[in-house]
């Protein structure tokens, strides 16, 4: 039974999800609600668990690239950025100066296209389909220019030990100018879109506020804490592949509700295509990737600035051709605990627009074992290209 | 790190690369690192627990500014049991949780020991990220 409040009723419990719970992946999410106001909020997560982290350990090193690319669709770049550089790191092999360039051109699109798409899908769950076709439409020139870039839209493939895989030709980086410069002007009418509704001010302000103390103290990472004041850009922190070379400020704002998180956002699609021109307009010239013995044992951890946030991989090598550990953190999984102070106190018709507004990945979130009738199990290469699994 | 590690808390190996540091320390000194790396600002970024053969590993990153501080803590295979740090640092719950769930660690004192990814049915005696 439930718990009885103080007017005497008893509180009603709302499941949401697993399935489509305002989002288009797997998360449960159990709402104590007293009328229309949240007062308790409990979360499962697991349901996109996979076994990725396992299949690392049994893999030989040149097949796990492809495998940690297959973590998330969206970080499809940022995670195997993460990977190849621990390796790099362990084995102390120094990646030519091109190849740092190529492979912050990726991260950077990918960054823009994750934003858009973001800004999408946080205006389709306040009703304001416009602005997700909008968006949407402006996020598939960022996805056609990875498709002339890689060949692929989604799995780029592009990152390898030792460098990247795909050169970029000058004609190829003529095309990407002219569309950054169209993304430029489109990315200021999305912003002047988005800031200047009196709606999505009205639905945003103060809507699943997270106090700058909150986010130090919950561990919250990337544009969720950057959006409560936190200046914490792991670009600008580490400043591994190429960002050591320009200036970068992180962008922040102080309310931490969902219209801080939009600025946040908008802010950094305008930051990356700015930083993609340059990373264009400067692109060195020599080789893309240099060639290795083998990986001596050793172990590293790092981080790089994932659309969502800090991600972190923690890699062990033992001297054969297979890891000893790998180990990865998504952002996603940092800032779940941030979602409780968001919560509690909200009225149920904005719980879809704060599920969103942290740009949750439960792709990156779930990974590793792959558990079917309750035992463990694991998959082979023939079933991972089959889908039997 | 304004101040050093290795002064603050016994260390049984200390190894630093680049922004990277690591050290390994027995389980009785795990409290006095938390408490030198709070004072330091330190962020938890994550846990890894790993399955070294000979026995279990529980590795703590913590994040000050472009720093990563790895603490490393042996535990038995007879006895995987580590405090909570939950008091110390909020957010080490879902990577405590993921612990226990994944390589069958107890976390003593821990608020909500639910397993994080594993299905409430999962009966596997062994769990995933073990060896044997």
């Amino acid at each position: 039974m439930a718990d009885v409040n103080e007017r005497g009723f008893a509180n009603l419990k709302v499941p949401i999800g697993p399935s489509h719970p305002a989002l288009e992946e797997p998360a449960r999410f159990l709402f104590e609600v007293e009328g229309e106001k949240v007062v308790n909020v409990d979360y499962e997560i697991g349901y996109n668990h996979r076994s990725i982290e396992r299949l690392c350990q049994e893999r030989p090193f040149s097949k796990v690239v492809y495998l940690v690319e297959r973590i998330c669709g969206i970080c499809s770049h940022t995670h195997p950025l993460n990977h190849v550089e621990r390796v790099e790191d362990i084995a102390d092999i120094e990646v030519p100066e091109r190849a740092k360039y190529i492979r912050t051109i990726y991260a950077e699109l990918e960054r823009i296209h994750s934003h858009m798409l973001w800004a999408g899908i946080a205006g389709e769950e306040i009703g304001y389909h416009t602005l997700f076709m909008y968006t949407w439409r402006e996020r598939e020139k960022v996805m056609d220019l990875f498709e002339m870039l890689s060949g692929n839209r989604i799995m780029h493939g592009c990152n390898r030990i030792g460098g990247v895989k795909w050169n970029i030709a000058e004609e190829q980086a003529k095309s990407a100018m002219s569309v950054l410069t169209y993304l430029d002007t489109a990315a200021d009418k999305i912003t002047k879109a988005v800031l200047k509704d009196s709606n999505i001010a009205e639905r945003g302000k103060g809507v699943g506020s997270l106090s700058r103390e909150d986010a130090v103290r919950l561990g919250a990472v990337g544009p969720n804490a950057r959006a409560s004041g936190v200046p914490e850009d792991t670009r600008v922190m580490c400043k591994y592949a190429a960002y050591g070379d320009f200036d970068l400020e992180p962008q922040t704002a102080k309310d931490g509700d969902v219209v801080a998180q939009a600025l946040v956002r908008l802010a950094e699609i305008k930051q990356s295509i700015w930083l993609t021109k340059e990373l264009f307009a400067n692109l060195p010239e020599g080789p893309i990737q240099v060639e290795y013995d083998e990986i001596p044992p050793g172990r590293s951890v790092g981080r790089t600035e994932a659309p969502r946030g800090e991600l972190i991989h923690y890699t062990e090598t033992n001297g054969t051709r297979f890891f000893e550990r790998i180990k990865i953190r998504s952002p996603t999984l940092a800032n779940i605990p941030s979602y409780v102070p968001k919560f509690l106190g909200c009225q149920i018709a904005d719980i879809p627009i704060i599920a969103a507004s942290i740009d949750p990945c439960f792709s990156c979130t779930d990974r590793m074992t792959v558990i079917k009738d309750g035992k463990r199990k694991i998959v082979s290469a023939r079933e991972l290209k089959t889908g039997r699994i | 790190m304004k101040r050093s590690f290795e002064d603050a808390v016994p260390t049984l190996e200390a190894n630093h690369k680049g922004l990277n540091s690591y050290y390994r320390i027995t389980l009785d000194n795990l409290d006095a690192a938390l408490s030198f790396l709070k004072e330091e600002g330190a962020r938890l970024s994550t846990i890894t627990g790993k399955d070294a053969r000979e026995h279990l590993e529980v590795l703590y990153h913590f994040a000050i500014w472009g720093e990563l501080h790895t603490i490393i803590v042996e535990l038995p295979y007879d006895k995987p049991d580590i405090p909570t740090i939950t008091e110390q640092f909020v957010n080490a719950l879902l990577y405590e949780r993921e612990l226990i769930g994944l390589l069958g660690i107890n976390v003593l004192g821990i608020p909500d020991s639910r397993p994080l990814e594993l299905p409430p049915k999962y009966t596997d005696p062994t769990p995933p990220l073990r060896r044997v």
